[in-house]
């Protein structure tokens, strides 16, 4: 039961490349069977976890090794925005992707990225996580040079050498922690209490470990892969640039403080401290450079950055309402960044919308996809009631919390930048321009109605973010137990 | 006595008679007569490793006369995976060269010769896997040798040839140096008999030099950097389907016998330096012959290199397996798991640079974009077959990688670490470096003919064999442990 969040995509993903380039309704039929199938496996598995029976399952790869995966409340989060996501994505590309070639093998591997994001989401240990983050580096590749164009290529090259130069670190860190510390689990509140006395060495693990999932983090200095992989085409950036790939690095760090070496443990040892101020430092100049970009994939990307420095940040802070906080914005951000993603890959194949200056128009040209980008907009800055701000509400609660006023300061100005390069896309495309009302409005049906859906979702997770599902009580819920059981 | 006593001659005699067969039967029946045989070993190798695993090690008296007299094959766990890993190469290998040497005119590949050529290796490689004395080890060597370099030639050319005359001055060394060593041995000793060598070690000049000669015959023939000049372009220039038997099996053959050599001939701290040695040059080796990979603008000259670089993995793994005064069993899985997940994914990888060849009219590089396009079952198994070369999960190149890394830092020497690791980025970058040629825009190969199926599936199904590896490493490392010489000394976890 604990393999089909994993198996299901895996096995949509090997029979869309059998079935090959031609046979389009039923490769589309096949994935979305699977991405419905995987999600009701994935939400029975979070109903389960919220009974508080998490379970676990293991295969054999050798000597002392395993790859091993659990179904715990922070995992499942995850599993559940990559596997919810994953369906209304689908919908999406069928639309988007309508005209392209090689599409066999872009849902293909499309599929089985999401089988690695959910193999990260639910691993047991930091070496079968490991083995999922290095399968999902290497899916993403394809689908990053899908064009083929030098361009998309050059991307490529630069994404492959920041993955595997992260892996690279993560596997060294990996192999040192268990040389240390045997053969550890993720346990909530910290799984290295025996090892504790290797004060030098587990410094160092944490340091290769946290650089391997920086890089998919995109923390600064390390983000330099995520604009430029914005050549791909929408859905990829939509659904791994926003979510499942970015996510498994932050989701990473997650479980690296919280899960591995505990927050007192990181607190202790000092580690912690270095990752929140490079996060603070991320939000700050990738929020800048964010305003300064005239292409919207760009800018949406720095926005990516910066937002996800906020995950990295509240995590760091090691304190209940941070990390609550820091793991529902894990949640909430998917959903935002999806819609605003979305739209921008809407206009751009509708409209050959890419760039600021050519907006003019579009809102009355697509007043549907732009409103909800709107309100995606305005959750991102943390605007009442929507989903961002219950997210920041928390993290903000933590910085509080733990007398980390400069933190405090970073969300706020942070919250001011967002505004500041959100509200020049409104405003440009509410400009006259161009793209008046023609004979069709809006986009395919099948770019539109996801739009909306998300941007539906980021409304209703704000407003009813005290509902025992929300995403907000379901991160307070998953890190109660890594602080003894503390409850708000 | 019952038939599966008799399964180490079996697997022996069953390719040596195929091969007399190919001789008098119609030349147009040749594919079909081999084709039957491997189908014959592959089932006899998978009873011999069920036999093995059943009801252990065991050995067989060659017409019932025994050591120190007769022959004697030894049948264990290594022995065993071995004997299949050749048989599951082999057998793809002959239904793929069924369709490589069954178009051309008739004359190419020296008229059905090379069915009898191939036969006869692989006669000699099960040989070399069965057998249990260090004379008759030279023996196969030689058979193998001789029959691998007749195969490199048979395509003709003066690429060909040039390639076969290093490849044959190489191999005449290496088996000549050995030969000096086993007679040194001999002389010193009076056994031939590994197992009784082992049981009864003999301190010594001589027996020590005899040691380190076959050593170094058997790290020429293995093509260890520095004494890898004749395997690239033997590799490079040999037919795709022989280029796969080379890489995956034959350079395995004298790798077995160094493996043999340490486990059960050798006894830790006999030869001081030579584990170390060896794990230094097989280091250099995945430096230089990854870079080397990189450089190159020839398909099959890249994955030739590749296999110089992935060949160090396992000798890296040689000063691991001696590291605690004893014999570390997770670094003989680790190498065990290495030469299989690396076999079965360079034949894949040698057989889709062939077919990818066939198809485009040459093995340029740079001229191969749009071929994820036109022809994506071939880029898919050259991606997959990189995914076990760069040690990446779910393969078993990734597991023997983990291993060997573990083992390193446990016993506090993480240099091999370090290397295994840049290693694996190394590789990384010359697989990608293909990888992204073959996703760019461009033309894709001219598609003019019809290319049957097996030409791409084959690489395909052993690619993904060994990037799936992983999961059946615990029965490798069952079946590897079985009679392995491990009572000698305290075995890590």
């Amino acid at each position: 039961m604990l393999w089909l969040p994993i198996l299901i995509p895996a096995l949509a993903g090997a029979l869309t490349f059998l079935l090959g380039e031609r046979r389009t309704r039923r490769r589309n039929t096949v994935n979305l069977i699977a991405a419905t199938a995987a999600a009701a496996a994935t939400l029975s598995l979070a109903g389960a976890a919220f009974q508080g029976t998490a379970a676990q399952a293991s295969l054999p790869l050798g000597p002392g090794l395993q790859l091993a995966v659990r179904g715990d409340l922070t995992g499942l989060l995850f599993a559940c925005v990559v596997t919810l996501l994953w369906g209304v994505t689908l919908v999406y590309a069928i639309g988007y992707m309508s005209h392209d070639r090689n599409r066999a093998r872009f849902f293909g591997f499309f599929a089985w990225c999401i089988a690695a994001a959910n193999g990260v989401a639910l691993a047991r240990d930091p070496l079968s996580l490991f083995v999922f983050y290095e399968i999902l580096s290497l899916c993403t590749y394809p689908l990053v040079v899908h064009s083929g164009t030098p361009e998309a290529i050059a991307a490529g090259r630069k994404y492959l050498l920041y993955a595997f130069g992260g892996g690279a670190a993560l596997l060294a860190g990996t192999a040192w922690l268990v040389a240390i510390a045997g053969p550890v689990q993720f346990t909530p509140g910290g799984a290295l209490l025996a090892a504790e006395s290797h004060t030098f060495a587990l410094r160092w693990v944490f340091a290769l470990m946290a650089a391997g999932f920086c890089v998919k983090a995109a923390l600064m200095p390390l983000h330099g892969w995520l604009p430029s992989a914005m050549v791909a085409p929408a859905p990829v950036s939509s659904l791994l640039h926003a979510v499942a790939v970015v996510k498994a690095g932050v989701f990473g760090i997650v479980r690296l403080v919280n899960d591995l070496f505990g927050p007192e443990l990181a607190t202790s040892l000092g580690v912690a401290q270095p990752l929140a101020l490079a996060a603070a430092v991320t939000i700050g100049v990738a929020s800048v450079i964010a305003l300064r970009q005239d292409d919207l994939k760009r800018r949406l990307a720095y926005s990516t950055v910066a937002q996800l420095a906020y995950i990295t940040l509240g995590t760091a802070l090691c304190t209940p309402l941070a990390a609550a906080g820091a793991l529902a914005h894990l949640a909430h951000h998917a959903v935002m960044k999806i819609t605003m993603f979305f739209t921008v890959g809407s206009l751009g194949q509708t409209l050959h919308v890419k760039v600021l200056g050519t907006m003019g128009g579009v809102a009355r040209r697509m007043p549907l996809t732009m409103a909800s980008f709107s309100v995606a907009a305005l959750a991102l800055a943390g605007v009442p009631p929507l989903a961002g701000f219950a997210s920041k509400w928390l993290l903000a609660g933590g910085a509080f919390e733990s007398g980390d006023w400069w933190a405090l300061l970073v969300y706020v100005s942070g919250g001011a930048l967002t505004l500041g390069y959100m509200v020049p896309i409104l405003l440009a495309s509410v400009r006259p321009g161009a793209h008046e009302p023609a004979e069709r409005w809006e986009s395919d049906p099948r770019m539109l109605w996801p739009i909306i859906a998300v941007a539906l979702a980021s409304v209703v997770f704000g407003v009813s973010a005290s509902a025992p599902w929300s995403p907000a009580r379901w991160a307070l819920a998953a890190v109660s137990p890594v602080f003894g059981g503390w409850t708000p | 006595m019952t038939l599966v006593d008799h399964l180490p001659a079996a697997l022996i005699m069953t390719p040596l008679a195929g091969a007399a067969l190919t001789f008098v039967t119609r030349r147009r029946w040749d594919p079909a007569l081999v084709m039957v045989t491997a189908v014959v070993i592959t089932g006899l190798a998978l009873a011999l490793s069920v036999r093995v695993l059943a009801e252990g090690a065991f050995r067989y008296r060659l017409g019932g006369w025994g050591a120190p007299l007769g022959i004697d094959l030894v049948a264990d766990g290594i022995s065993a995976l071995f004997v299949l890993l050749a048989a599951v190469v082999g057998l793809a290998a002959t239904a793929y060269a069924t369709s490589y040497f069954g178009t051309g005119d008739e004359d190419a590949y020296g008229r059905g010769l090379v069915w009898a050529l191939w036969l006869f290796l692989w006669t000699a490689l099960n040989a070399l896997f069965l057998t249990g004395d260090v004379f008759n080890v030279y023996v196969c060597l030689e058979l193998v040798g001789i029959s691998a370099v007749a195969l490199v030639t048979l395509g003709g050319g003066a690429d060909a040839l040039r390639a076969g005359a290093r490849y044959l001055f190489a191999s005449m060394l290496g088996a000549m140096t050995y030969l000096l060593g086993v007679a040194l041995l001999y002389s010193a000793t009076g056994h031939l008999d590994m197992a009784t060598l082992g049981s009864a070690p003999t301190q010594g000049i001589a027996a020590s030099t005899g040691l380190v000669l076959m050593v170094s015959a058997l790290v020429l023939k293995t093509a260890l950097v520095p004494v890898h000049f004749w395997l690239p372009t033997a590799h490079a220039a040999a037919p795709s389907p022989v280029s796969a038997v080379l890489s995956a099996l034959v350079v395995k053959g004298s790798y077995y016998v160094i493996l043999r050599l340490v486990l059960d001939v050798t006894y830790p701290g006999q030869l001081p330096g030579l584990d170390v040695t060896l794990g230094a040059l097989g280091a250099a080796s995945i430096v230089w012959g990854s870079v080397q990979a990189l450089l190159q603008t020839r398909v099959k000259l890249l994955v030739a290199y590749s296999t110089v670089a992935q060949i160090g993995y396992l000798f890296v793994a040689i000063p691991l397996m001696r590291a605690d005064g004893g014999i570390v069993g997770v670094a003989v899985t680790a190498a065990a798991a290495h030469a299989v997940s690396h076999g079965l994914a360079k034949a894949g990888f040698f057989l889709s640079a062939g077919s990818l060849q066939h198809r485009f009219g040459h093995d340029r590089i740079s001229e191969m974009a749009g071929a994820a396009r036109t022809t994506p079952v071939l880029a898919m198994a050259c991606a997959v077959a990189g995914v076990t070369m760069m040690g990446l999960p779910p393969s078993g190149g990734f597991v023997a990688k983990w291993l060997l890394i573990l083992t390193s830092i446990n016993v506090g020497q993480w240099w091999w670490a370090a290397v295994m690791i840049a290693g694996g980025l190394l590789s990384a970058a010359y697989t990608f470096r293909l990888v992204a040629v073959f996703v760019a825009e461009g033309a894709g190969d001219p598609g003019d003919a019809h290319h049957p199926a097996r030409t791409e599936w084959l690489p395909l199904l052993l690619a993904s064999a060994a990037a799936l590896l992983a999961f059946a490493i615990p029965q490798i490392d069952t079946l590897v442990r079985i009679g392995m010489n491990l009572g000698r000394a305290e075995v890590l976890p």
